[in-house]
């Protein structure tokens, strides 16, 4: 089942002779409970198409349907309460809020919907990412690693049908990252879930069900690994 | 680029709406040093003008100069002006009434500042200028030009003489009548007034040989006052109480002690001063701090190509003494403008109040003060800040560790915030107290306005208190407070209340009585100062010894007892009750003389019996105790706090067997025509002999209280704008840093609105946080006001409740709105690039 689709998705950046075209139409479509691993040199347009993908941007023409719904035609109220409920989102830098709890940080999208925590699928969440012991810790009083593990907790807590992940090892050391990524590998499927990751590791390309590869804004190879 | 100092420039350039920011500090701060500063000089100079008209415009007067002394006197090098008087005769037109009728020349009249509201002062033999109350008291109202003819008691030994003496010398003499005096409200209130004739003519009046005078002399600036008038002392001949010193003029010109009103004055002017620094240097502080910290990574690439803490410190430094340059001038106009505008927008409202003869004084040496304070409160501001940044190391920099470091986070669990705000007011409390130096510098300066204005509204409430009492007045009439004559008759109270115009008149009747007090029911403070005084206040009645003394007793209506309510401590005033058992309300404290405080004089208890003598009568009745008074909310005749005892006009009436009023305060209606009702209530006045009409419209205190408000308010005003600064440089700072943050959770799904919550919650916070300090410290001064208060008049200390929460609303507003211009920042914010940006 169709999960994701895009419609000539483009985005430009600047005018005239600055015109950069960070993404030119681009036609993909995703399945539910695909890992797709997105690669391509530095600077191809693979962060850009993540962000468009995800609602966090805006498109300069073409449109992104998720679920049925095309996402740029709701209103930025709607797309982020599309974004809090429906996908989740990794990044490299963590970008944990400081001020918050890693048990907090992981509801976040529960509490900003003001809604009623399923504590047992919180609790298993958090058992199956390896923070049992870390749940009152602050950010920084995690390491790397952990910190990761909360970011992905976090972008699981709503249990939404899309994960995308930027690079979610670029920081962290080889057996913190492969750990990672076997996490969220593991949560994915056991929630039937869709991740989309960016890398340039391709270790963890090879893992994917299916690759696409950008370069110059263009999708140049889109191809399923195993099926 | 010329130097490394050029970076000085670009950086304030670069940071326009902060360079701004602090600049609008910098102007606020040194407008309001610089109008206290006006301020203060033009009071003190008022108040010595003031002290200069009631004791007049001289250092020293000396008695019984001789008149070919008077050349002398004139031409001697270090005498400025001199005046010379001689006292002539003593006019009483009425009982605890009295005009002195003196002659004297032109310059006394310009020395004692006599001033005439018509004619002439006089130049002719028999000429005389009197004061207008005076006149008004006479029957025939004489006008200009009119001959009077009056009794007067001449004075032959420059007023040494006995009263007895006096009335051996009553003749009566007929003068033409040149001048009008304008009232002076002391000699109106005192019963104490004059009427000036010529010298000669007073000469004549007093007809005698060799007629000695008194002169008044002035000396020229920085005279040496005081070795001055031994001098020419010396000169005269003159010792001892010939030489009369004018201390209180004396004492402006610093030739003796500072009186003690101009140190409370400066007292007062320093405390401001002070806390207008204190604010000053938190808002400053704040915008250099940030700054700084914004800049670390610059700072440490500045460090790792070379430059040296020191320079560092310079560049920064810089920054303020650039902005001071702009700041200071543009502040010392503010501060004058303000002034100007506000005195002289009160000068317009009313001549006749505080501020309608300010004479506005702007001196350099204000000016300079307030630009060296302003200049080293800036750079005093700035110097933390600077040598923070001195202290950057080049690797921390570059790695941009330090600011991460310095937000040393705390976890606590607020369940009954998440109940009220949801997540977003977690997040807002939390955010709020990441970085505790730069909490506390933003929540200080609110705290400041908040305290100052709770402060201020308890000054004003008090000061109410003190001029007004608990109702509003218009006019009074009452008898005179020793005479124990009859009164006002209900004839004259139905006439009063008959009045067009009058809108309330609330009627007094009161009798000095005798109170009996049993050895129990004196309080021990009372028992003390008489054993100190060594008073005699005992007396026996029907085989018992009681502490016997004057005190007052009051029969009031049922709506003037209710003014009494706020005042009961304890019992009730039920008017029902009182005229069954004789049931009476006391306030337990009074003065017995000048040189004593207020003492309680009695321990008595709701329920109690005492005993009290009424005029004319030798047994003592019996009242039962149904209230105990904490003040008295009406006005009375008397002077010192008295014993005071309080019952219902049946009572009252039924003890002293009299139906007379005392005194009747008048309220008018807003339309009323002031002058009719004046000489209509005069009429009435005058029925009872020695009885006083008061005119408070002419105090005109409501006018006075708005103009303090709006200097007092105004500079809360101002210090709050100060405090809304801070907040919105610390908000829009920790925007700046907290921006990946932002982006995060927009990603993660908030909406733009609960973003806008989150920010406006934690601008609401910093309002609240500062209620709650602010207001302890704000309730602090009042109730130390209050204790100082109390000592002059007994006081009723309430809990500022209203301030509390109007200055605890505004501040939260102030918190709210700070947050504006901030929030259009967020609302323009792109998520991608906050997300990715670095941090």
């Amino acid at each position: 089942m169709e999960v994701l689709k895009t419609i000539n998705l483009t985005k430009t950046y600047g005018t005239g002779n600055a015109r950069v075209e960070a993404l030119k139409d681009a036609n993909i479509s995703i399945k539910q409970g695909e890992f797709v691993a997105v690669v391509g040199p530095s600077g191809s347009g693979k962060s850009t198409m993540l962000h468009l993908l995800g609602g966090l941007d805006r498109p300069t023409s073409g449109s992104v349907i998720i679920d049925g719904k095309d996402i740029y035609s709701l209103s930025e109220k709607e797309r982020s309460i599309f974004r809090r409920r429906k996908v989740g989102f990794v990044f490299q830098f963590y970008n944990l809020i400081p001020v918050l709890s890693a048990e907090e940080n992981i509801t976040l999208p529960l509490l900003l919907d003001n809604k009623e925590i399923d504590k047992a699928y919180i609790e298993d969440l958090i058992g199956l990412l390896g923070l049992k012991g870390r749940k009152e810790h602050l950010p920084n009083e995690l390491s790397g690693g952990q910190q990761q593990r909360v970011s992905i907790g976090r972008a699981l807590a709503y249990k939404p049908s899309i994960v995308f992940a930027d690079e979610p090892t670029g920081n962290l050391d080889s057996k913190n990252g492969r750990e990672v990524m076997e996490l969220m590998r593991l949560s994915v499927q056991k929630y039937h879930q869709t991740l989309v990751v960016i890398t340039h590791d391709l270790d963890i390309a090879s893992q994917a069900d299916r690759i696409i590869r950008i370069e110059d804004g263009m999708i140049v190879r889109d191809e399923a690994v195993r099926a | 680029m010329k130097s490394y100092k050029e970076l000085t420039r670009r950086y304030l350039l670069n940071q326009k709406k902060r360079s701004v920011l602090a600049l609008i500090g910098i102007v606020l701060s040194v407008a309001l040093i610089c109008s206290a500063g006006i301020m203060g000089e033009s009071l003190q100079n008022m108040e010595k003008e003031n002290i200069k008209q009631s004791y007049g415009n001289y250092h020293v007067w000396y008695s019984g100069v001789e008149e070919s002394q008077l050349k002398l006197l004139q031409g001697n090098i270090k005498v400025d002006a001199m005046g010379s008087f001689i006292p002539a005769a003593i006019y009483r037109p009425a009982v605890g009434q009295s005009a002195l009728i003196m002659g004297c020349d032109k310059v006394l009249a310009e020395m004692s500042y006599l001033k005439l509201s018509s004619g002439e002062f006089p130049q002719e033999d028999d000429e005389i200028a009197m004061e207008q109350w005076l006149l008004d008291n006479m029957k025939s109202k004489p006008a200009i030009g009119d001959k009077i003819s009056i009794e007067i008691k001449v004075v032959t030994n420059q007023m040494a003489e006995t009263e007895e003496e006096l009335s051996n010398r009553k003749i009566t003499k007929e003068f033409v009548l040149s001048g009008i005096l304008k009232n002076k409200s002391s000699s109106q209130f005192g019963g104490g007034s004059m009427a000036i004739v010529t010298l000669q003519t007073a000469k004549k009046i007093m007809d005698y040989p060799n007629i000695k005078y008194m002169s008044a002399l002035r000396f020229k600036d920085k005279v040496p006052a005081q070795k001055t008038i031994k001098e020419i002392a010396e000169i005269l001949g003159k010792k001892g109480k010939d030489i009369n010193e004018n201390s209180a003029v004396l004492a402006l010109s610093g030739q003796s002690n500072r009186s003690s009103v101009n140190n409370a004055i400066l007292i007062v002017e320093l405390i401001m001063v002070l806390v207008i620094l204190v604010t000053t240097v938190a808002v400053i502080y704040n915008v250099f701090h940030i700054s700084v910290i914004e800049r670390i990574h610059q700072f440490g690439i500045l460090r790792s190509v070379g430059t040296t803490p020191e320079q560092i410190r310079r560049i920064v430094l810089g920054e303020a003494l650039i902005l001071s340059f702009v700041g200071l001038p543009l502040g010392i106009l503010c501060g004058i403008v303000a002034v100007e505008g506000v005195i002289g927008t009160f000068a317009l409202m009313s001549a006749n109040t505080l501020f309608g003869g300010l004479h506005i004084i702007i001196s350099a040496k204000v000016l300079i003060l307030s630009v060296i304070l302003g200049l080293v409160t800036v750079l005093a501001s700035a110097y933390g800040p600077a040598v923070m940044a001195g202290r950057v190391s080049p690797l921390e920099a570059i790695l941009n560790s330090a600011k991460l470091n310095k937000d040393k986070i705390k976890k606590r669990k607020h369940p009954i915030l998440q109940k009220i705000f949801g997540i977003e007011g977690i997040m807002a409390y939390e955010n709020l107290k990441r970085n505790k130096k730069r909490f506390f510098i933003t929540v200080f300066s609110m705290c400041i306005g908040i305290a100052l204005f709770i402060f201020f509204s308890s000054f004003m409430k008090s000061m109410t208190t003190v001029s007004s009492g608990n109702f509003s007045k218009n006019y009074a009439i009452d008898k005179p407070m020793t005479a124990d004559t009859a009164g006002y008759s209900p004839k004259d109270y139905e006439e009063v209340a008959g009045i067009k115009g009058v809108k309330t008149v609330y009627r007094t009747r009161m009798q000095n009585v005798k109170t009996l007090l049993t050895n129990e029911q004196a309080a021990d403070s009372f028992k003390n100062f008489v054993k100190g005084k060594g008073q005699k206040l005992h007396s026996k009645y029907e085989g018992k010894d009681y502490f016997s003394f004057e005190g007052e007793l009051y029969g009031l209506r049922e709506s003037e007892l209710q003014l009494c309510k706020d005042a009961v401590s304890r019992g009730s005033i039920q008017p029902e009750k009182m005229d069954l058992e004789n049931g009476v309300l006391v306030y337990q404290k009074a003065k017995f003389d000048n040189d004593h405080d207020r003492v309680r004089v009695s321990d008595l208890k709701v329920g109690d019996e005492i005993s009290i003598i009424t005029k004319g009568q030798n047994k003592p009745q019996k009242m039962k105790v149904v209230g105990i008074l904490d003040n008295m909310p009406l006005s009375t005749n008397t002077v010192w706090e008295k014993f005071k005892i309080v019952t219902t006009e049946k009572v009252w009436k039924k003890v002293t067997g009299e139906d007379q009023f005392s005194r009747f305060d008048i309220e008018l209606e807003e339309t009323a025509d002031r002058e009719a009702v004046k000489r209509q209530l005069e009429s009435i006045q005058k029925r009872v002999p020695d009885s006083r009409l008061l005119d408070f419209t002419e105090v005109s205190d409501q006018m006075w209280e708005i103009q303090i408000s709006v200097i007092l308010y105004g500079l809360v005003f101002v210090i709050s704008v100060i405090g809304a600064l801070n907040i919105i440089n610390t908000i829009s700072t920790n925007l700046i840093l907290r921006t990946r943050e932002f982006g995060t959770l927009r990603a993660v799904g908030m909406t733009p609105g609960q973003m806008n919550k989150m920010i406006r919650l934690e601008g609401i916070f910093y309002g609240i946080i500062a209620t709650v300090y602010g207001g302890i410290a704000g309730i602090g001064l009042a109730r130390l006001l209050y204790s100082y208060l109390n000592k002059l008049k007994e006081f009723t200390w309430s809990f500022p409740w209203e301030s509390l929460i109007i200055g605890g609303l505004g501040a939260m507003l102030i918190g709210l709105l700070a947050t504006a211009i901030p929030l259009r920042r967020i609302s323009r914010m792109d998520v991608v690039e906050a997300v990715r940006a670095e941090e």
